[in-house]
C-alpha cells in the first residue's frame, strides 16, 4: 500500500476487498440459491401435477364404483360415491388444466381428457338412468355394449403419457437441484475460505503498515511532546522572567512619566526662548537688509568712481593731444626765433634789436617747451595715478561686488536663519504638544504595562498548566509507544 | 592771474595737500612768474658779445652749429630721392618755392649711422645753398666766445670741427659748415660728372 495514503484510506482499502468478495459470493449464492430455489419449486410443481393426475384418476374411479354399486343394488346411496367423483372430477380436471398451463405438450393432452372424460361420464349417466328407469338388464346392456372400458382405457393412457413425461421432467429438475446444491456449497466453501485468507492477509498488512506509521507518528508525537514539555518550561521561565520585566517596565515608565513633565517644561522653556530669537533674529535681519542697502549705496558710488576716474584718464589723454598741439607751437615759435635771429643777423647792425625780440620769442618758445614737457610729465603721472586709482577702484569695485554677493548671501542666509528660527520656535511648540500628549500616552502606557503585568501573571499560570498537560501528553505519548511496540512484538 | 592762483591754491573741501601737487603748484607758479617777468623786464643791452650756436643731433651724436653759419631753418616735410644719388644726398626738397638738394649730415660726417630720417633741414651755401637733414635741435643757446675752444683738426672724421662747445656740462664739437658744404657740393659734383 502506498505510503501517502491515509490511514483511513489503508483501512478502506482493506476492507474493500473483502468487501468485494463477499459481495461477489453473496451474488453466487443469491443466484445459486435462486436457481435451487427455481429447482425446488419445479420439482414441487411437478409433484402437484403428479398428485393431480392421480387425484384426477381417483376421483373418475370413484365415479366407476358408485355407478357399478347403483347397478348392481338400485339403491341411491350407493350413488354418493358417483356423485363425489364427478364433482371431484371436474374439479380436477379444471386444476389439471391450470397446473399444465405452462407446458404446451401436457395442455395438449389435457384438452384429449376432457372430451374422454366427457363421453365417459356420459355412459355413467346413460346407465345410471337405464338403470334406474329399465332396470338392471338395460343397465347391464349398456354397460356390455357401450365402450366405457375404451374410453377409460384412452384416458388412463394418456395419463401415463402425461405421468411419464412428469416423471421425466422431475429428474432432470432434481438433478439441476443437486447440482445447483453442489456449486452453492462449493462457492460458499471455496468463497469464505478466499475471503478468510484475503481478509487475513490484508489484516497482516494493515496492522504492519499502521503500526508502523502510527508507531512513527507516536514516536513523532512523544519527542514533540517532550519539546512541547521543554517549551512550556521555558515558557513558565519566560513568564516569570515577563512578569518581572513587566514590573520593571511599569518602574521605568513612571520614572518616564516623570521625565516627561520635566521634559515637557524646558520645552515650554525652549519655546520661549525661541519666540524671543525669532523676534531678535527678525531685528537682525532688518539690520543686514539695511546694511544690504549702504553697500549697495557704496557699491554705486564705487560705480561712479570708477566712470569718473575713466573720464579723467580720457580727458588727461585730451589734454595730452592738445599738449602736443602746444608743444609743436612752442617748436615751430623756436624754429621761427630761430629763424627770426638768422634774419636779424643777417640784417646786420639795424636788426639787432629785432635779433634781441627774436632771442626772448626764442626763449619764451624754449620755456614753452619745457613746461609743456614738464606737464606731459605731470599728465602722464596724473594719466598713471588715475590708471592706478582705476585699477584699484575696479579691484574696490571688485571687492564691494564681492562684499555685496557676500552680503547678499548673509542676508540670504539670516533669511533662512530667521525662518529656520521661526520653525525651531514652531517645532518646539510641537515638541512641547507633543511632549504632553507624550507625557498622557506615557501615563496610559504605565496603566497598559500594570495590565501587562497582571497578564503576565496569568500567562505564568497559564504556562505551568501547560506543562501539566505537556507532561501528561509526554506520559500518554509513551504509553502509547509502549503499546505499539507490544503489538509489532506481538504481530 | 593772482586770482587764478588762489583758486589754484584752494585744495577742494579743505583736505591736506599731498607734495606732488604741491611741487606741481610751485612750478606753475615759477613758470608763470618767469613768463611775466620776460615782459616786464627792461630790454637787454643790444650789444651783446655772446655767440648763438644750435645744439643738434646727427647720426646719433651731438654737434653745435654757430647760427651765424646758416641760412635758415625749416621742418624737413617732403623730400624727394633722386635716381643714382650718392650716399647721403636724401633727394630735393621744396621751400617756399626753391629747390634744395638735402644732405644727410651724419653722412657729410663720415657716420656709419647717418640713415636716419631728418626732422629739421638747416640751409645754408650762400648763393648755392643746400638742405642740411639732422635728426633733431635740442636747443638754441648763447655762448661766451671763451666758451669755444680752438681743437687741430688732425683726425679724419673731425676735419669740419675747429673748436669744442661745452653745453649743459657736454662738449660737443662745432661744425663749419662750409667745408661741409663743400663736401656736398663736391659729392654731387662727383655724381653729375659721373651721370654725364
Amino acid at each position: 500500500m502506498s505510503k501517502s495514503w491515509t490511514v483511513g484510506q489503508q483501512i478502506a482499502a482493506g476492507f474493500l476487498l473483502p468487501l468485494l468478495i463477499l459481495i461477489a459470493l453473496g451474488a453466487f449464492s443469491y443466484r445459486s440459491t435462486q436457481r435451487l430455489l427455481a429447482t425446488s419449486e419445479a420439482v414441487t410443481h411437478a409433484h402437484e401435477e403428479l398428485t393431480g393426475l392421480s387425484s384426477f384418476l381417483a376421483a373418475l374411479d370413484e365415479t366407476e364404483t358408485g355407478k357399478r354399486g347403483f347397478v348392481i343394488t338400485g339403491r341411491e346411496d350407493f350413488l354418493q360415491p358417483y356423485h363425489t367423483g364427478r364433482k371431484g372430477v371436474g374439479i380436477e380436471l379444471r386444476q389439471l388444466e391450470e397446473l399444465f398451463s405452462d407446458d404446451s405438450d401436457q395442455k395438449d393432452r389435457v384438452k384429449q381428457l376432457r372430451p374422454l372424460v366427457e363421453e365417459r361420464m356420459r355412459e355413467i349417466d346413460e346407465t345410471i338412468e337405464a338403470r334406474r328407469t329399465q332396470g338392471f338388464e338395460a343397465a347391464e346392456k349398456i354397460v356390455v355394449e357401450g365402450n366405457g372400458p375404451k374410453v377409460m382405457d384412452k384416458i388412463r393412457r394418456v395419463v401415463a403419457e402425461m405421468k411419464t413425461h412428469e416423471q421425466k421432467l422431475l429428474t432432470e429438475r432434481n438433478t439441476d437441484a443437486k447440482q445447483a446444491a453442489a456449486w452453492l456449497s462449493q462457492i460458499l466453501i471455496f468463497g469464505t475460505l478466499a475471503a478468510v485468507f484475503i481478509v487475513a492477509g490484508i489484516a497482516v498488512l494493515l496492522t504492519r503498515g499502521l503500526g508502523a506509521r502510527i508507531g512513527a507518528a507516536v514516536q513523532h508525537i512523544r519527542s514533540a511532546s517532550a519539546e512541547l514539555e521543554a517549551a512550556a518550561t521555558q515558557q513558565v521561565r519566560g513568564s516569570k522572567g515577563q512578569v518581572s520585566a513587566a514590573t520593571e517596565v511599569s518602574t521605568t515608565v513612571r520614572e518616564l512619566v516623570t521625565t516627561s513633565r520635566q521634559i515637557s517644561e524646558s520645552a515650554q522653556r525652549v519655546t520661549q526662548v525661541a519666540s524671543e530669537t525669532a523676534l531678535a533674529a527678525r531685528g537682525g535681519n532688518h539690520t543686514v537688509e539695511g546694511a544690504q542697502e549702504a553697500i549697495e549705496t557704496v557699491r554705486r558710488q564705487v560705480d561712479q568712481i570708477v566712470a569718473h576716474m575713466l573720464d579723467l584718464g580720457r580727458k588727461s589723454q585730451e589734454i595730452g593731444g592738445i599738449l602736443d598741439i602746444v608743444s609743436e607751437l612752442s617748436e615751430q615759435t623756436n624754429i621761427l626765433a630761430i629763424n627770426a635771429t638768422i634774419e636779424a643777423v643777417s640784417a646786420g647792425e639795424t636788426g639787432r634789436r629785432f635779433g634781441v625780440v627774436a632771442g626772448e620769442i626764442r626763449k619764451l618758445a624754449d620755456r614753452v617747451g619745457g613746461s609743456a614737457k614738464e606737464i606731459r610729465r605731470l599728465i602722464e603721472e596724473i594719466r598713471a595715478a588715475a590708471n592706478t586709482t582705476v585699477m584699484a577702484t575696479e579691484d574696490g569695485a571688485k571687492a564691494v561686488e564681492a562684499g555685496t554677493r557676500r552680503f547678499g548671501e548673509v542676508a540670504q542666509s539670516f533669511r533662512r536663519i530667521v525662518e529656520y528660527v521661526g520653525s525651531t520656535a514652531e517645532a518646539s511648540r510641537e515638541i512641547e504638544l507633543s511632549t504632553k500628549q507624550q507625557t498622557s500616552a506615557m501615563e496610559q502606557v504605565a496603566s497598559a504595562i500594570a495590565d501587562v503585568a497582571q497578564t503576565a501573571r496569568e500567562s505564568e499560570a497559564g504556562s505551568s498548566q501547560t506543562l501539566n498537560t505537556a507532561s501528561q501528553l509526554s506520559g500518554l505519548s509513551g504509553d502509547l509507544v509502549r503499546l505499539i511496540r507490544r503489538e509489532e512484538q506481538a504481530a | 592771474m593772482n586770482g587764478r592762483s588762489q583758486e589754484w591754491d584752494r585744495s577742494g573741501d579743505g583736505a591736506p595737500v599731498s607734495a606732488p601737487a604741491i611741487a606741481a603748484e610751485r612750478h606753475v607758479t615759477d613758470l608763470r612768474r618767469a613768463f611775466d617777468a620776460s615782459f616786464a623786464a627792461p630790454p637787454r643791452d643790444a650789444e651783446r658779445s655772446g655767440e648763438l650756436v644750435l645744439a643738434i643731433q646727427a647720426g646719433g651724436q651731438g654737434y653745435a652749429i654757430r647760427l651765424s653759419d646758416i641760412d635758415g631753418v625749416h621742418e624737413c616735410r617732403k623730400v624727394v630721392p633722386l635716381p643714382e644719388a650718392p650716399p647721403g644726398l636724401l633727394g630735393l626738397t621744396g621751400i617756399r618755392g626753391r629747390l634744395f638738394a638735402v644732405h644727410a649730415l651724419g653722412a657729410l660726417l663720415g657716420l656709419p649711422t647717418w640713415n636716419e630720417k631728418p626732422r629739421w633741414l638747416l640751409i645754408a651755401g650762400g648763393d648755392e645753398p643746400i638742405a642740411i637733414g639732422v635728426a633733431s635741435i635740442e636747443a638754441c643757446l648763447e655762448v661766451s666766445p671763451a666758451d669755444l675752444v680752438p681743437v687741430d683738426s688732425a683726425k679724419e672724421g673731425e676735419a669740419h670741427v675747429r673748436e669744442f662747445v661745452t653745453l649743459a656740462g657736454q662738449a660737443r664739437g662745432v661744425l663749419v659748415l662750409e667745408s661741409l658744404v663743400a663736401r656736398a657740393l663736391k659729392r654731387a659734383g662727383e655724381r653729375r660728372e659721373g651721370a654725364s
